[in-house]
């Protein structure tokens, strides 16, 4: 895990609670249009990134920290606009691209490795962008 | 006919007055009214954190079944659940244990204003080297809970009067700054933030659960969304009850800067006045933490 300072460690927690919380609206919103599969694959998104953002406040409380902003700044700007684009998507099939490359990233965060964060951000902007 | 003179008193009996004369002013001199009063509520605000604390835990574990029961099958058992949990139990420990170097050094402060000893916790004098162990504050938080824990600990050791009192308002109330504030931050963030991912966690559980099942079950439907909604006001109330315990540490942040502005007249009215408003907002947010941990 790349050191955050415990700010920085705040604001992904609300990104990612964030972006849980549009899946959600998107996968109740479009329940009947949504396979089960689809459902269940949303929703298993849904809790991946909630228990990200939850690790990220609990983090954010036993932060010393360290800067590592260039980073955070990208994780924070590719989680916003993949909020933003959960919340303007049609399609299901993007959808479902926006939560995997959404939880890859948090992953990516999770693994501490700097070259997988900037894959999965520039991935996460690219799906983002569509 | 003349009347008698009163008869002198002893020396021993002037000595004694004058004694009491002497320890009338003095005490009037340093009178710890205000003090006294900020003291315990504040005291009663940092005691409740540790069910916060607790409240918080508990919720993660029904969040992490939640999570659990949605996305497998298979049974699971209470490792799992405590597994899942064991961040935030971590960090919770963290903050419980700041807080208790500031209760620790608000019931001394209390017992040094009312001149009686209590009981020095052995335990914190650990704490700022346990925090700084576990890297969970910066070090200026972890220097201010030193600083408060070694007053605590000298308050129990030394003996400290109250014509003391000054002194250790003046040299403490940077460090009641910092951890009051730093406290504050979480509480109005970071566990504000959890219990937000528990109230979206028990949504989704409930509101998945119900649209799937209802149309099969309509009377069993109504039991659920029932009980959905007693859980949904509790974490409601918890929420609106944390962000009321972090404003009220805020407000045992101000109390402390205005006994440290008054330190020289710690028996002023002007203070006692600042002080019982001060301990009256306290005293209702302890209220409002009280119907909801």
């Amino acid at each position: 895990m790349p050191t955050t300072t415990a700010e920085q460690s705040r604001a992904i927690a609300k990104l990612y609670s964030d972006l849980a919380s549009a899946l959600a609206d998107y996968r109740f919103l479009h329940w009947a249009e949504l396979s089960k599969a689809q459902r269940a694959e949303i929703e298993s998104h849904e809790w991946t990134l909630l228990t990200y953002s939850s690790n990220m406040a609990s983090r954010a409380i036993r932060l010393g920290g360290e800067d590592v902003a260039t980073a955070v700044a990208g994780i924070m700007r590719a989680t916003r606009r993949l909020t933003a684009a959960v919340r303007r998507v049609a399609s299901v099939k993007r959808a479902v691209a926006i939560a995997t490359s959404a939880v890859a990233l948090g992953g990516a965060i999770a693994s501490g490795h700097g070259l997988a964060i900037g894959e999965a951000v520039s991935k996460a902007l690219s799906t983002a962008d569509g | 006919m003349r009347r008698r003179a009163a008869p002198r008193p002893s020396p021993r009996a002037r000595i004694r007055c004058l004694t009491f004369i002497v320890a009338a002013l003095v005490a009037g001199c340093t009178s710890p009214a205000a003090v006294s009063r900020y003291a315990r509520s504040a005291t009663l605000t940092t005691a409740k954190l540790p069910d916060v604390a607790d409240a918080l835990s508990e919720s993660c574990r029904r969040t992490a079944s939640y999570r659990l029961r949605r996305t497998s099958d298979a049974w699971y058992g209470d490792d799992s659940v405590r597994i899942a949990c064991a961040g935030r139990d971590a960090a919770l420990r963290t903050v419980t244990r700041a807080n208790r170097v500031l209760a620790a050094y608000f019931a001394a402060l209390e017992s040094l204003a009312d001149n009686k000893l209590t009981d020095y916790d052995a335990k914190i004098g650990a704490s700022g080297e346990t925090l700084a162990e576990a890297g969970a504050f910066g070090k200026k938080q972890v220097k201010a809970v030193e600083g408060l824990a070694s007053f605590a600990a000298s308050r129990a050791t030394d003996g400290y009067r109250r014509q003391r009192l000054r002194e250790a308002i003046a040299a403490q109330n940077e460090n009641v700054q910092i951890v009051t504030g730093s406290l504050h931050e979480i509480l109005d963030g970071d566990l504000a933030q959890l219990l937000e991912n528990d109230v979206a966690a028990q949504t989704s559980f409930y509101r998945s659960a119900l649209t799937e099942g209802s149309s099969r079950d309509p009377l069993t439907a109504i039991l659920v969304r029932d009980a959905y909604d007693e859980r949904a006001a509790q974490l409601a109330q918890r929420s609106a009850a944390v962000h009321s315990l972090a404003q009220a540490l805020l407000t045992v942040g101000r109390g402390h800067q205005a006994l440290y502005d008054s330190r020289d007249h710690l028996g002023g009215k002007a203070l006692l006045a600042t002080i019982v408003s001060n301990a009256r907002e306290l005293d209702a947010a302890i209220a409002r933490v009280n119907k909801a941990f």
